[in-house]
């Protein structure tokens, strides 16, 4: 576990450290409150086109950090670095779980400031900050776990600029599995069905009905779907040389 | 002394799951090295000392074969908090401190917290890196990132020092620096086992040496007794090209030389003593014979060259 | 190396069971949750259906504001757009009541198909304007709106829009009994009478939601629960018995459907023979046509109007009349 947390340490701190990322934030967050300039085009629909727009926003934030993992473990790899840190007493498995837990805990923390960011953007417009709102950028917080295994996983085996790429595709179409298909037992189980976490017309319009253990079972699955996928990854990781 | 290092029958070939190479990077490697000794593992570009190394780090898994360092299989996490490793290339994450950087070795290594900060000092100290603690290694020359290097190598107190061309990129003071930590490991006990193109270096510090081409191991043994082989050099003076034309066949080594002369080398045997005695005693103005020692350079080609020639 | 691979296809199978059973069960959740999902465009959005739906509602607000009005020209276009905001987030409210009614004139069966959608969405089941206007375009701007078919679709359409607003609105409950009035006139009969003219039908129409009310549907007019929402059933069922009655006056079937309705409806009532209108105690004519009425509510004893148990001219007790 310590090795773990060493590695995990070590990534979340170099994507916390940078600056660029609390000004993305930021222009998130100045994005969010411009959608209240949006009521006479949108016919009175700024209300709901705010939530919806810090959802979609926060949603991308998770997708970067999600495909930011394809360019770390790569270029690791690449440059030696990797060999380094597997030359001490740490398994393939730990390092591939430690950059799991490190992207991780970064995109929540990023996740999550956008979420308290919208809040208090949302609040100071409106009277109330309804908890279905809230409730849904918990799911898009909650997705960044099995976004980033979904990362680790391609990053392990296909070059950094295509695992980029195969990454936001493969991540793109686990958000539009019901245009794909309805069969859980592809979906949901060996692909990934990041739509489970997808009730964002639900808490634009507040319809509430989102019980706190569906969110549960949401993050539960996305700790299973990501414990298959890491465990896929380093499977291949062990086989492959390094540099 | 019990082998540190058990390498056998170890064949390497690089490629894909689908597709192999045809030619093995490493062709039935056996090699075995003693403890307490500084071991250098000698070899052109491409010989294959890289890749030996990487599968005593379990970095690349073997086509075949097996190695054993310190007794266990190179994936063993036990073997790999007794081992120190440099890589030929040295690279860290850049955007890390140089202590930070070794606070993460340190915790990957099990490094007792109290002990932490203590320990990670005392190896700044050693590669003259503590004026640099703080500094990002991004900004780091290729010799800081090599005492780096070294610095995390060395940070479990090792009993086995693994080091692939530690030499190269540093300077000649640096070279001069970690030289003298090499020594320095092996008196306080620690094996040494490195790779190295700088073969005047590895004459100095090292016991034993392997010559590594083409994937295969060429000699291996202490450096004593593979150079005390004596031989004989045969120093022909310009004009007597009769007489070096004689030798030639038998020689291991001859040059011709700017004045015209020849200069050549031979393994000692009877035939070629009682033939160099019969000369010396016919035509002593035009000859000198004297004993020769190879060094480690010489004997070196010799090696290299003698395996071209079989193939 | 084998035992590598045996560790790790385990933890894999179990994970995958894990991530299945736990899917399974969310799906299922979700499902009750986003009740509208199935609905959804089956193009791969990326999860980003509503902020889709969203910019391409205010490009269509935009595009609206270019053109002059819905005609044949951009008639298509204006549909298009709006079915693919509709499609990409069916529970959008304002676009189904904006979006339809501007379709209405040009394109009305289209605006109605749009409008159904919306009325049979269930995260819309509070809102009883899309019904509303589905029925009234179904009603009143599709060309074959005389067609009993439509007329039966509009009617379950107001229905709806009744049952989902309380109090229902007057103008919905009256394009209710309206439409139904229309069917009625359409099919010819009702209640064994022959329908005499469209005040008539409305008439029918009213008894017929009375009864309805009760849980009886002779029409099958598709009355039942819900309708008992409608207050004021009496008052609207008397004034339609009025009109039918001025209407024709001297039909004997709008006669006979007066006197059931009158009868069954308003039995304890005190109406005006003639004109139908409602008199009070102790008047012998009535105020508005003049007729002569049956007294009521006076004393036995001294003719005066009662104004409680005990005449109060008299003091006669009237509780054993």
């Amino acid at each position: 576990m310590n090795e773990v947390m060493a590695i995990a340490g070590g990534t979340w701190s170099r994507i916390l450290r940078m600056r660029a990322i609390y000004f993305l934030i930021l222009c998130v967050l100045i994005l969010i409150g411009s959608a209240y300039r949006y009521d006479v085009l949108s016919l009175g629909l700024h209300r709901i086109l705010m939530i919806d727009v810090s959802l979609l926003l926060n949603t991308i934030a998770a997708i970067l950090v999600a495909v930011s993992i394809t360019f770390e473990i790569p270029k690791e790899l690449r440059e030696g670095v990797a060999s380094t840190l597997l030359s001490k007493p740490l398994g393939r498995t730990h390092y591939l779980v430690g950059k799991l837990v490190g992207i991780s805990v970064a995109g929540l923390v990023i996740t999550g400031l956008i979420m308290i960011g919208f809040c208090l953007v949302f609040g100071s417009f409106f009277d109330r900050v309804g908890i279905t709102m809230v409730q849904g950028h918990l799911l898009v917080m909650g997705s960044v776990i099995p976004m980033c295994a979904i990362g680790v996983f391609f990053s392990v085996f296909i070059p950094e600029s295509l695992s980029a790429i195969v990454t936001a595709i493969c991540i793109w179409f686990a958000h539009s599995v019901i245009a794909l298909s309805n069969v859980p037992v592809v979906y949901a189980g060996i692909l990934p069905d990041l739509n489970l976490f997808n009730l964002k017309a639900e808490a634009a319009y507040e319809l509430g009905g989102i019980e706190w253990s569906y969110i549960l079972v949401a993050i539960l699955w996305g700790v299973a779907y990501s414990v298959f996928a890491t465990s896929l990854a380093s499977l291949i990781f062990s086989y492959k040389d390094l540099k | 002394m019990s082998n540190v290092i058990e390498i056998n029958e170890l064949t390497k070939y690089y490629g894909s799951l689908f597709w192999k190479k045809k030619t093995p990077a490493l062709d039935r490697l056996t090699l075995l090295v003693p403890g307490g000794t500084v071991f250098g593992f000698l070899g052109p570009n491409g010989a294959g000392k890289t890749t030996t190394i990487k599968l005593l780090m379990d970095l690349i898994r073997p086509s075949s074969g097996q190695a054993r360092i310190l007794g266990e299989p190179p994936d063993s996490l036990d073997v790999k908090r007794q081992i120190g490793f440099l890589p030929d290339a040295p690279a860290f994450s850049s955007y890390l401190s140089a202590r930070e950087f070794l606070v993460i070795c340190a915790k990957l290594l099990r490094i007792p917290s109290a002990t932490r900060r203590k320990r990670i000092d005392e190896v700044l100290d050693i590669v003259k890196m503590t004026n640099h603690a703080g500094s990002r290694l991004g900004g780091f020359s290729r010799g800081m990132l090599q005492r780096i290097g070294i610095a995390q190598a060395i940070l479990n107190e090792p009993k086995l020092l693994i080091l692939d061309e530690p030499l190269v990129g540093l300077d000649p003071h640096g070279r001069q620096e970690l030289k003298d930590i090499i020594i320095s490991q092996k008196k306080i006990g620690t094996d040494v086992f490195f790779s190295s193109h700088i073969l005047s270096d590895v004459e100095k510090m090292c016991d034993s040496i392997g010559i590594l081409n083409n994937g295969k191991l060429l000699c291996a043994g202490r450096i004593d007794q593979l150079l005390s082989a004596t031989g004989v050099r045969l120093h022909v003076n310009p004009g007597c090209d009769n007489i070096a034309q004689d030798f030639l066949p038998m020689a291991t080594g001859s040059i011709k030389l700017s004045d015209g002369g020849w200069e050549l080398v031979f393994t000692t045997t009877l035939d070629l003593t009682s033939k160099l005695d019969k000369l010396r005693a016919e035509r002593p103005g035009d000859i000198s014979v004297s004993s020769s020692r190879e060094n480690l350079e010489d004997f070196f080609f010799r090696k290299i060259e003698s395996d071209r020639f079989v193939e | 190396m084998n035992k590598r691979l045996v560790v790790h296809v385990l933890v894999m199978v179990v994970s995958v069971g894990v991530s299945y059973w736990l899917g399974s069960g969310l799906l299922e959740t979700q499902t009750g949750i986003a009740k509208s999902r199935s609905e959804l465009s089956k193009a791969p959005m990326g999860g980003f259906n509503k902020f889709a739906s969203d910019v391409q509602w205010m490009l269509f607000i935009n595009y609206c504001g270019s053109i002059n009005s819905v005609n044949e020209e951009n008639v298509d276009e204006v549909y298009s757009r709006l079915d693919t905001i509709l499609r990409n987030d069916p529970d959008f409210e304002k676009a189904y009541n904006i979006g339809a009614m501007m379709l209405a004139v040009q394109a009305p069966v289209r605006a109605a198909e749009i409008l159904q959608r919306g009325a049979n969405n269930p995260n819309l089941s509070s809102s009883w304007q899309i019904p509303f206007l589905a029925g009234y375009v179904l009603a009143h701007n599709v060309k074959e709106s005389d067609d009993p078919q439509h007329l039966k679709k509009a009617e379950e359409m107001f229905r709806l829009a009744v049952r989902r607003s309380s109090p229902p609105e007057r103008h919905v409950v009256s394009s209710l009994l309206r439409t139904k009035a229309k069917r009625i006139e359409k099919r010819g009969d009702a209640f064994g009478v022959k329908i005499a003219n469209d005040k008539h039908a409305y008439l029918c129409a009213w008894y017929d939601e009375w009864r309805s009310s009760r849980a009886t549907d002779e029409l099958g007019g598709g009355g039942g629960p819900g309708t008992q929402i409608i207050g004021d059933v009496d008052a609207r069922v008397l004034a339609a018995a009025q009109d039918a009655k001025n209407s024709a006056p001297d039909n004997k079937d709008v006669l006979k459907t007066v006197d059931t309705v009158i009868s069954k409806v308003l039995a304890n009532q005190h109406l005006c023979p003639s004109c139908l209108s409602r008199y009070n105690p102790g008047e012998k004519f009535c105020s508005h046509c003049g007729s002569e009425v049956a007294i009521y509510g006076t004393c036995k004893k001294c003719g005066a109007v009662l104004k409680g148990r005990f005449c109060t001219d008299c003091g006669h007790d009237s509780k054993n009349e």
